[in-house]
C-alpha cells in the first residue's frame, strides 16, 4: 500500500492546489513542496525497504474483470530509481518555481496531475491501467505548455500533444494484440488478461506475433522516449514550456516511454525484442549522434539542452537493445542519471541563468563567467556530469551501457565505435557551448549592462541544486545504491528469455 | 595512506569554497604540504628489497562489473608520486601573488593535484580513469581563465579535445579488456596475458600517445604550454607530460608485451622522429615559452624510446639492457620533471617582470641578477644533460639500454641530443651573456620566496645526478 500513497498524495495535492484562491501563492508554494516532499519521502522509503528482485507492495484490485483488466500496483528494481528521479524532480521543480504567483494553484494542480500520472505509470502491473495513467499524464502537459510556457507556446503544446497520442495509438493496437493473442505458457489456452504479472509470469505471445507488435509497441513508447526520427517533439516541448514543467519532461516523461519500451515491449515481447535488438541499437546511434550534432548548432540555449537529451536518451535505448543484464542495467541507471542531471541544466537555463539575464540566445549573454561567477560554476560542473566526467552518475551509467554493448552478442562492435563517437561530439558541443555561454564577449550591439553583476543565486536554488548535483554525485561514487535493486529484476526479466 | 594523500588536496578545496577568499592559498598550501609530507614519509618507509607493491589498500567497489578500489605504490610510480607531490606545494607558493578569483583558481589547482596523484597511483582502471579526466579538466579551465592572450581559448579548447581523443578512444580499449578478461585491474589483467587486434591495442596506445606526447598528436602542446599561466605549465610539463609515460610503463609494458614486441620498432620510430622534430622547432623558436614546450617534446619522446627498447629482444647481453632502459625511463620523468618545471617557473618570472618572453628580448642578464642567471644555467644544463646532474644519469641509462637492442635508432636519437645543445646554449647565451639590454637594467633578482621554489628542485637535481642510486633503489626490483 505505501508505493500507492505517491498516486493518491499527488492528486490529492492537486486538488488542494487548485481549490486555493489563486492569491495565495505563497501559501500554495508551501503546499505544493510538502505534497512534493512527501511523495520522495515515500519513494525513499519504498527503495529502502526493497530487497529481492520481485515486485513488492502489491495492491491487487478488480476493475472490469470481463475484459480481464484489474487495479493491479506495485514496483520492483525497475520502476524503483524512476520513482526516487520523480520525487527528486517533483521537489526540485517547485523550488526552481518558487516566485511563480501567475494563476499558482491551477499551475500546481496540473504539476500535481502530471506526478500522479507518472507514478501511476511506474506502478502499474496492469497494462490497461499503466495506459490510462500514461494518458492521465498528457493532458496536464498541454496545459502546463500552453498557459504558462514561453515563445510559441500553443504550437508547442499540440505537437507534444499530437505525439503522444500518436505514440499511445501504437501502443494501444499492441497492447490489443497481445490481449488477444496472448496464451499460457504451459497448457496454451488463451489468457485474455491485461495484468502484467500473469503475462510475464506464465503468459506467452506466440513467436510469429511478437516480430510484429514488438515494434508497435517499443516505437509508440518511443517517441515519448525521444526516440529519432520522432524526437521534434522533445526540443519544442521543453523550451516552450516552463522551467517546472520542462524538468518534468526532460526528467520524467521522457523516461515514461523508455520504461515502456523496457517493461512492456521488452518484458511482455523477449522474442520479438531479440529480433528487432540490432535496429534498435542503429536508431539509437542514430540519436546519440544526431542529438549531440544538432545541439552543436544551435543558439538557443535551451535547444542546445532540449538536443542534449535526445542524445542522452540514446544511451537508454542502446542499453535496451543490448538484451543482457550490464546494459539494461545501465539504462535503467541512465535514465534515473538523465533525470536528475537533464532536470537541474533545464532548472539552471530556464529558471538561475533566463531570470537574471532575460535571454536564452547564446550569442547576446556577455562574459557571464565574471558576472555570475557562482552559477556559471555551478552550471559547468552541472554540464560535465551531463557529458559523462568519471565520478558522477553519467559515466557510471554510460558505462555498464557501453559494457553491455561489448557483451552483447547480437550487436557488432561498430555499434560501441558509432557510441564512441557519440561521447567524443558529446564533449565538443559541451566545451562549445561552455564558451559561448560564459566566456565569450557578447557579439551583438551592447546595450550598456556589461559590467552588471547579477545577484548570486537564491535560497531554494541552492537547495535544489544541491538535491540533483548530490544525487547525480552520489550514484556516479556508489553506483550499487540502486544496482543492487535494479539488477536482480532485470535477471527475472531476462530469465524469461527464450533461447536464442 | 595513499588515500588520505590523494585526496588531501580535495579536503582542501571543499575548505577554500568554504573560507574567505582570502585564505585560498594558504588552504592550498596546506592541502599540498600535507600530500607531500606523506610521500615524503611513504619513500622513506618504502621497503627497496621487497618484491612487488607496499602500501596497498584493496575495497571491493561495484562488485557487479568487477570494480575495486585499489592502490598501490612500487618502483615504477614511486619517483612519479614523489615528483608531483613535490611539486604540488611549489605549484601553489609560485601562485603566491595570484589576485585574480583567487578562490576559483586555488580550488582548480588543488582539483588537479587530486587528479595527478590519483593517476599515478589507482591500480584499477575505473578510478585511474576517473582521475585521469579529473587531471584534465581543471588545466583546461585553469588556461581558458587565467591563460595570457586571446589565444588561450583556442589553445584550452584543442588540449582538451585531443585528450579527450585518446580518453574516449582508451575507454573503449579498455572495455573491450573487460569483455575479455572481465575485470579492470591492472595487476590482474597483466597476469592474465590478454591478446588483442591491433585496433584496440593502438585505442589504448592512443590515449597515452596524445598525453606524452608524441608527433603528430603534439599539435595541442606548445599553444597550451605557452598560453598557461606559468604555475600551470609548471605542472603541464613536469607532471602530466609524465602522465603519458607512466601509463606507457604501467599499462603498456606489463598488460601488452606481446604486441609491445611486435610494435616496438614502429613506437621507437615515432619517437626518433618525435625527438628530431621537437629538436627542429625548437631551434626554430624564438619564443622562450615555445621554445621550453619543444624542449620538454624533444625530452619526454626519449622516455618513449626507453620503452620501445623494452619490446625489443634481448638475449645473449652481458647486460641486462631491459633493466637499465627502465631505470632510465623512471629516471628521466623524475629529472624532466625537476628541470623542465624550474624552467618554465623562471621564464615565467621574466615575463611578469618585463612582460617579454622572446629570445632575443634580453641580453646580459647574469650581470643584472645573477642568482637569478645561476639557478637557470644549471636547470639548462641539467636539460642539457651534463654529468654529475639528473638529466645526464638518466639519459645515460635510457642510451646504454636502447644501444643494446637497436644501435642504430639510438645513434640517430643522438642527433637530437646535438640539436637541444645548440637551442638550450643559444637561449642562455641571448638571455644572459654580451652586453646587458638598458630596458631590463633594474630589474629585481630573486626573492627569497622565489629560491624557496627553486632550491628545492636544485637540490634534487643534484642529488639524482650525483647518486642516482639513492633513486633507482626504488625501481632495482621491477620485473
Amino acid at each position: 500500500m505505501t508505493a500507492l500513497l505517491t498516486i493518491i498524495l499527488s492528486f490529492i495535492g492537486a486538488l488542494v492546489c487548485g481549490l486555493m484562491p489563486s492569491s495565495a501563492h505563497r501559501r500554495i508554494r508551501w503546499v505544493a513542496l510538502a505534497v512534493a516532499a512527501a511523495g520522495l519521502a515515500v519513494s525513499m522509503v519504498c527503495c529502502l525497504n526493497y530487497s529481492g528482485g520481485d515486485f513488492a507492495d502489491l495492491v491487487k484490485a478488480d476493475w472490469i474483470p470481463s475484459l480481464g483488466i484489474g487495479f493491479i500496483t506495485g514496483y520492483d528494481g525497475i520502476s524503483l530509481p524512476l520513482l526516487l528521479v520523480t520525487g527528486l524532480v517533483a521537489v526540485c521543480g517547485v523550488l526552481f518555481s518558487w516566485t511563480l504567483e501567475t494563476r499558482a494553484n491551477q499551475f500546481y494542480a496540473f504539476y500535481f496531475a502530471l506526478i500522479g500520472g507518472v507514478y501511476g505509470v511506474f506502478l502499474s502491473l496492469d497494462l490497461f491501467l499503466l495506459f490510462v495513467f500514461y494518458e492521465i499524464a498528457v493532458v496536464p502537459k498541454y496545459f502546463l505548455i500552453a498557459i504558462w510556457g514561453g515563445a510559441r507556446r500553443q504550437f508547442a503544446a499540440m505537437k507534444l500533444v499530437l505525439y503522444s497520442f500518436g505514440g499511445s495509438a501504437l501502443v494501444l493496437l499492441g497492447m490489443l494484440a497481445v490481449f488477444f493473442l496472448a496464451q499460457d505458457a504451459t497448457s496454451g489456452k488463451a489468457l485474455e488478461t491485461f495484468s502484467l504479472l500473469d503475462l510475464q509470469q506464465h503468459g506467452e505471445v506466440p513467436r510469429e506475433a511478437q516480430q510484429w507488435i514488438f515494434p508497435l509497441i517499443f516505437v509508440g513508447f518511443a517517441i515519448m522516449a525521444g526516440m529519432w526520427p520522432f524526437h521534434t517533439w522533445a526540443p519544442t516541448g521543453h523550451v516552450a514550456a516552463p522551467t517546472a514543467a520542462s524538468m518534468l519532461l526532460a526528467g520524467v516523461v521522457m523516461k515514461l516511454g523508455a520504461y515502456g519500451c523496457l517493461r512492456v515491449a521488452v518484458g511482455l515481447l523477449p522474442a520479438g525484442a531479440q529480433a528487432w535488438a540490432p535496429w534498435v541499437a542503429v536508431v539509437a546511434i542514430i540519436n546519440i549522434v544526431y542529438g549531440a550534432l544538432v545541439a552543436l548548432k544551435q543558439d538557443d540555449f535551451k535547444y542546445v539542452i532540449g538536443y542534449s537529451s535526445v542524445s542522452h536518451m540514446g544511451f537508454v535505448l542502446l542499453g535496451i537493445a543490448t538484451l543482457n543484464l550490464t546494459g539494461m542495467t545501465g539504462a535503467v541507471l541512465q535514465m534515473f542519471s538523465h533525470g536528475v542531471i537533464g532536470a537541474l541544466l533545464f532548472a539552471l537555463v530556464g529558471t538561475v541563468i533566463y531570470s537574471r539575464t532575460k535571454t536564452r540566445m547564446l550569442d547576446e549573454l556577455h562574459r557571464l563567467i565574471d558576472r555570475m561567477p557562482g552559477i556559471a560554476w555551478v552550471f559547468i560542473v552541472a554540464s560535465l556530469a551531463s557529458m559523462g566526467l568519471p565520478g558522477f552518475s553519467g559515466f557510471i551509467s554510460e558505462l555498464y551501457v557501453l559494457i553491455g554493448t561489448w557483451e552483447s552478442e547480437s550487436l557488432s562492435g561498430w555499434i560501441v565505435g558509432g557510441a564512441g563517437l557519440g561521447i567524443l561530439l558529446t564533449f565538443g558541443y559541451t566545451l562549445v557551448k561552455i564558451h559561448e555561454a560564459f566566456f565569450r564577449e557578447r557579439k551583438t550591439s551592447d546595450p550598456g549592462d556589461a559590467e552588471i553583476s547579477y545577484p548570486a543565486m537564491t535560497l531554494p536554488e541552492k537547495i535544489g541544486v544541491a538535491i540533483l548535483l548530490g544525487s547525480a554525485l552520489l550514484i556516479g561514487l556508489c553506483p550499487w545504491l540502486l544496482t543492487d535493486k535494479i539488477s536482480p529484476s532485470l535477471e527475472l526479466m531476462l530469465e524469461r528469455f527464450p533461447p536464442n | 595512506m595513499i588515500t588520505a594523500l590523494t585526496l588531501a588536496p580535495v579536503v582542501a578545496a571543499l575548505l577554500i569554497l568554504a573560507l574567505p577568499e582570502a585564505r585560498a592559498r594558504a588552504v592550498a598550501l596546506a592541502g599540498a604540504l600535507v600530500s607531500l609530507t606523506l610521500a615524503v614519509w611513504m619513500l622513506v618507509q618504502f621497503d627497496v628489497d621487497a618484491d612487488g607493491l607496499q602500501f596497498r589498500e584493496k575495497a571491493t567497489w561495484i562488485p557487479a562489473l568487477g570494480i575495486d578500489y585499489f592502490v598501490g605504490l612500487d618502483g615504477t610510480n614511486a619517483l612519479v608520486l614523489l615528483l608531483s607531490a613535490l611539486l604540488a606545494p611549489l605549484v601553489v607558493l609560485a601562485s603566491w601573488q595570484h589576485t585574480d578569483r583567487p578562490r576559483t583558481y586555488f580550488v582548480l589547482l588543488s582539483l588537479l593535484f587530486t587528479g595527478l596523484f590519483g593517476t599515478f597511483t589507482a591500480l584499477n582502471f575505473f578510478h585511474w580513469f576517473l582521475y585521469w579526466e579529473l587531471a584534465l579538466v581543471p588545466p583546461f579551465f585553469l588556461i581558458k581563465l587565467f591563460g595570457k592572450g586571446e589565444e588561450r581559448h583556442s589553445a584550452a579548447l584543442n588540449f582538451f579535445l585531443f585528450t579527450v581523443l585518446g580518453s574516449v578512444a582508451m575507454l573503449l580499449g579498455f572495455l573491450f579488456l573487460h569483455r575479455e578478461t572481465g575485470t579492470f585491474d591492472f595487476i590482474e589483467l597483466a597476469e592474465k596475458g590478454v591478446t588483442v587486434s591491433p585496433l584496440i591495442f593502438c585505442a589504448i596506445l592512443a590515449g597515452l600517445w596524445v598525453k606524452v606526447p608524441l608527433a603528430p598528436l603534439h599539435i595541442w602542446q606548445a599553444p597550451a604550454y605557452a598560453t598557461a599561466p606559468t604555475p600551470v605549465a609548471m605542472l603541464l610539463t613536469g607532471v602530466m607530460s609524465k602522465m603519458g609515460v607512466y601509463g606507457f610503463l604501467r599499462l603498456i609494458v606489463p598488460i601488452f608485451p606481446g604486441q609491445l614486441r611486435q610494435y616496438a620498432g614502429v613506437l621507437m620510430a615515432f619517437a626518433l622522429v618525435t625527438i628530431l622534430w621537437g629538436a627542429f622547432l625548437a631551434l626554430r623558436q624564438s619564443n622562450l615559452k615555445r621554445l621550453l614546450a619543444f624542449s620538454s617534446l624533444n625530452h619526454v619522446a626519449y622516455c618513449v624510446l626507453g620503452v620501445g627498447a623494452l619490446g625489443l629482444a634481448a638475449d645473449g647481453l652481458k647486460v641486462d639492457a631491459h633493466a637499465l632502459a627502465k631505470q632510465g625511463v623512471i629516471l628521466q620523468m623524475f629529472a624532466h620533471g625537476l628541470a623542465a618545471a624550474g624552467l618554465f617557473y623562471l621564464v615565467g618570472l621574466l615575463e611578469d617582470r618585463t612582460g617579454l618572453r622572446g629570445r632575443d628580448d634580453f641580453g646580459g642578464l647574469s650581470s643584472v641578477t645573477p642568482r637569478f642567471a645561476a639557478v637557470f644555467f644549471i636547470l639548462t644544463f641539467c636539460s642539457l644533460g651534463l654529468p654529475f646532474m639528473a638529466g645526464f644519469a638518466a639519459e645515460f641509462l635510457i642510451f646504454s639500454g636502447t644501444f643494446a637492442v637497436a644501435p642504430g635508432v639510438t645513434v640517430a636519437a643522438t642527433l637530437g641530443l646535438l640539436a637541444t645543445a645548440v637551442f638550450l646554449l643559444t637561449m642562455l647565451q641571448r638571455v644572459f651573456t654580451g652586453p646587458a639590454n638598458e630596458r631590463h637594467k633594474s630589474m629585481p633578482d630573486l626573492s627569497w620566496r622565489e629560491t624557496l621554489i627553486v632550491v628545492p628542485l636544485l637540490v634534487l637535481v643534484f642529488w639524482a645526478g650525483i647518486s642516482p642510486k639513492t633513486w633507482l633503489m626504488f625501481s632495482q626490483l621491477i620485473p
